[in-house]
């Protein structure tokens, strides 16, 4: 695959290079605990780097801890669908209803620790957990995160729900919040 | 209920979560710099930064391709706007007559000179769901198309008519393939699989790095 990287300033170029330099190690070390091979690993990490560059605009500054979070979102995903494809598996079976009907209170998150929130989060499978926190940690669209993870639209619709559905399980079993109507 | 509540606690746990785990992979990332002394990637870093400086070089190449056209254009306008002739107008007998011994000349000469223009072959059918173009670019005679797989299997799609190829024997020892009830010719490796046919006088080379499927695929939407 031949694909030219092109910057509309130096600034952006010296970004780019900068996270290369910074996170390339440790996303190998990610994907290779994903993959266990050495080669398929450096294929995801290649393919991550294609994602981050095309989503540059989403990383404010490359040094800081939200860079690192990002990049090693969108590593673990690219090594997780390298992995479906060696296993010939497919991530496509989620058959949820896709309407919101959770009952959660603004005031819920005043009540919940950093750890709560960290473990609650933490907890869910890598799958709908990058598209969570893309969604709204990087408040990127349906479509971006479709493009950024290599996975459709409407899968990106289900895993945020699928998401979403847990994570108020979750916080209804700690009691923060009601049962949905 | 309150659905914008729920947005707002989600966005804010998703916030958090990214901060908290932001930190903690810094800190990771440190240790491993720390414990792991040496890190070679050669073939990863040409992979990623080959890709910037192919992207530096085509600047390069765009200014000087710019600058070659303004000289071209300088030269250019003149002839356009009928200036030659009045200065040959101007110009002594013999000079006149030289001169238009030469102009008698030129139009073989710039036909020797002008450089060949391509132009780009568009795509005369719909893409799978799966693929979309990613990029477009033209090599002389070749329009090249880099089309993004969502299955992470992407495709590089050259275009060119096949009475101008350079390829005297396009297919030769590649595997005839029946698609779409045309007969196409492949070849899967374990790095790459490759996909070549012609329709309609133009020539597809297709290539992926992973599954010939996505290549099949694509050829029964063309043929």
């Amino acid at each position: 695959m031949i694909l030219v990287f092109t910057f509309a300033t130096e600034a952006e170029r010296d970004k780019f290079e900068r996270i290369y330099e910074a996170y390339k190690g440790l996303m190998l070390h990610k994907a290779y605990g994903i993959l266990h091979d050495r080669s398929l690993a450096e294929d995801a990490v290649s393919e991550a780097f294609i994602r981050v560059y095309k989503n540059l605009h989403k990383i404010e500054d490359a040094g800081d801890g939200r860079c690192a979070a990002f990049v090693a979102t969108i590593a673990r995903n690219c090594a997780l669908t390298l992995l479906e494809k060696e296993k010939r598996g497919s991530l496509e079976e989620y058959d949820d209803s896709l309407q919101d009907d959770f009952d959660l209170e603004q005031s819920t998150i005043s009540a919940l620790s950093s750890d709560t929130i960290y473990a609650m989060v933490g907890g869910l499978e890598e799958a709908f957990r990058s598209v969570f926190l893309l969604r709204y940690a990087y408040d990127m669209s349906h479509k971006e995160i479709g493009k950024a993870l290599g996975i459709s639209e409407n899968n990106v619709t289900v895993r945020l729900h699928r998401a979403k559905k847990k994570l108020a399980a979750m916080l209804r079993k700690e009691g923060y919040a009601c049962e949905a109507d | 209920m309150k659905r914008t509540d729920s947005e707002a606690l989600f966005r804010q746990m998703a916030s958090d979560y990214a901060e908290r785990e932001g930190a903690e992979l810094l800190r990771e990332k440190a240790e491993l710099e720390r414990t792991v002394t040496e890190f070679p990637t050669p073939a990863l870093d040409r992979r990623v930064l080959g890709h910037i400086r192919a992207g530096r070089r085509r600047r390069y190449f765009q200014g000087f391709a710019l600058a070659a056209a303004c000289v071209a254009l300088m030269f250019a306008i003149p002839r356009l706007m009928g200036l030659e002739d009045s200065g040959t107008a101007s110009q002594p007998p013999a000079a006149s007559d030289a001169a238009a011994a030469e102009s008698a000349q030129a139009p073989a000469e710039s036909s020797v000179e002008a450089a060949p223009s391509y132009e780009m072959i568009p795509l005369s059918f719909t893409l799978p769901e799966n693929l979309s173009v990613s990029a477009v670019e033209q090599d002389r005679g070749q329009t090249i198309y880099h089309l993004d797989d969502t299955r992470l299997d992407n495709v590089v799609m050259t275009l060119e008519y096949a009475a101008d190829s350079e390829d005297p024997d396009p297919f030769g020892a590649l595997r005839p393939l029946e698609i779409g009830g045309a007969t196409a010719y492949g070849e899967s490796t374990a790095d790459y699989s490759l996909l070549r046919f012609e329709r309609e006088g133009i020539l597809y080379t297709l290539t992926c790095r992973h599954d010939i499927n996505t290549l099949a695929a694509l050829g029964r939407q063309i043929l």
